[in-house]
């Protein structure tokens, strides 16, 4: 086993080439349609996941999430880095899905009893997604997300500021936040 | 080994900091040191650093995806820079506000002395800076907004009021309701129109927070109104500048989001 101090970077997936790829999607190339939908879609959908539970509302919401990134398409800035502008618009797709769910919810409430949901279907085989998940749901929606960019979409400080609208100083205390509070939950576990 | 949350524990969320500003730098000699010996924070770091498992898009789900933007694909010019946008603002304010003050005359600047005139037009450019940049940053999803969009109408309002009071006397009011009421109508009268036209330009990008937008689009159509009142209005007192003036910039924000939540509930409800 790997001592701690050698493990990979977790930005794994920092590619210098989606600028150059938004660019040619903004030209309109099919091409470079595919390629950004089957580099960016699997990290999107762990995103919305995450809150959503259920494999399909996340997959509506994945589809969802494309179609207002390619009506946003022209806000897009040559050279600017394309995770922030896209993990904002993710963002927001999210936000309105949750709410969408709620209203939908408090709806069906009032007409019958609802059959329980199903929950926390794994979008990835195998039990490390269900333990990360875990993991993460024990976090507040603000600090959830702030790791979950991090750690998953291997983001910066910056990049998260800009994708949340905020200042890197409350990403980084978030952060902070959300450490000390895995802190004590991956030190409870052991014992 | 240690269990116990030491003040060296801060030394790891540096760590971890660096790493997401740098992208996998060294860890230092005294954050290794300490990862032997505490066992927090070793979980902490290898959870954290270890790969995390990413989502699964079916190729069908792709396919699908690929399709439809396909379908509807066309050539897009991006939009400008923000700076450009932000000048833009600048533009359409001072586009609007300079006739509004010849029409209105300029009683106003007569009744001011030469330190309250500067200091007056100093807060007004700097609120008008600052609005337009936050508008710029808005229609942007991905900016680095330096001040965030929640804050930048408050930062303005309390600016210009705090700029009000501490420039201009303070006398006892005078028919305050009677002096003061028509003030507060051809602002909220010219903030309307004014509000109508910045947004014309916000619709061209891409707003994610509509309450956020609503504010700031309210606040600067407020601080439009209230820089044409401070240059016509021949009542240059604090308590009239304060309530009638700032009371136009006040209410316009708070319309302003009010309107965009409106518009953004009714946008969301089903048919």
């Amino acid at each position: 086993m790997r001592s701690v101090t050698e493990l990979p970077p977790a930005s794994k997936y920092r590619e210098d080439d989606l600028p150059a790829l938004m660019v040619r999607y903004q030209k309109s190339e099919a091409e470079a349609v595919e390629e950004l939908v089957r580099r960016l879609s699997p990290r999107l959908l762990r995103f919305l996941a995450v809150s959503e539970h259920i494999e399909s509302d996340a997959e509506d919401l994945l589809q969802e999430c494309w179609i207002r990134i390619h009506r946003s398409r022209h806000t897009y800035r040559p050279l600017e880095p394309v995770l922030p502008w896209l993990f904002a618009i993710a963002r927001h797709t999210r936000l309105d899905g949750y709410r969408r769910r709620r209203r939908r919810e408090s709806r069906e409430i009032l007409v019958a009893n609802p059959p329980e949901m199903a929950s926390g279907i794994p979008l990835t085989p195998g039990g490390e997604s269900d333990e990360f998940d875990r993991l993460l749901a024990s976090l507040p929606e603000s600090q959830r997300e702030v790791i979950l960019m991090m750690k998953v979409s291997g983001m910066s400080l910056e990049e998260v500021a800009r994708a949340t609208s905020s200042t890197v100083g409350a990403i980084k205390q978030k952060a902070h936040r959300a450490y000390a509070k895995l802190r004590l939950i991956l030190n409870n576990e052991e014992k | 080994m240690s269990v116990e949350l030491t003040s060296d524990c801060s030394v790891i969320d540096r760590e971890l900091d660096s790493r997401f500003d740098q992208h996998g730098s060294e860890l230092s000699e005294r954050a290794r040191q300490h990862l032997q010996e505490c066992q927090r924070c070793k979980k902490l770091y290898e959870w954290i650093t270890q790969e995390s498992p990413p989502g699964e898009a079916s190729p069908e789900l792709s396919g699908r995806i690929q399709g439809m933007l396909q379908s509807s694909l066309k050539p897009v010019s991006p939009r400008p820079s923000t700076r450009v946008l932000a000048v833009r603002f600048l533009s359409v304010f001072l586009l609007f506000a300079a006739p509004a003050i010849g029409m209105m005359g300029v009683a106003g600047l007569h009744q001011m002395g030469l330190p309250q005139m500067i200091g007056i037009t100093v807060v007004l450019a700097l609120g008008v800076a600052l609005l337009s940049m936050s508008l710029s940053w808005q229609m942007t999803p991905g900016s680095l907004q330096r001040i965030p969009p929640k804050t930048a109408a408050p930062i303005l309002t309390a600016g210009f009021l705090i700029g009000i009071a501490v420039l201009f006397p303070w006398r006892a009011p005078e028919a305050f309701l009677t002096t003061g009421w028509p003030c507060l109508k051809a602002g909220l009268m010219m903030a309307l129109p004014a509000a109508v036209l910045f947004w014309l330009l916000v619709r061209r990008g891409v707003a994610l927070n509509i309450g956020a937008l609503g504010a700031t689009l309210g606040a600067i159509a407020g601080l439009l109104s209230a820089t044409v009142l401070q240059f016509t209005c021949s009542l240059q007192e604090a308590g009239h500048l304060l309530v009638w003036h700032g009371g136009v910039l006040v209410a316009s924000t708070v319309l302003g989001v009010a309107i965009a939540r409106l518009v953004n509930r009714l946008s969301r409800e089903p048919a």
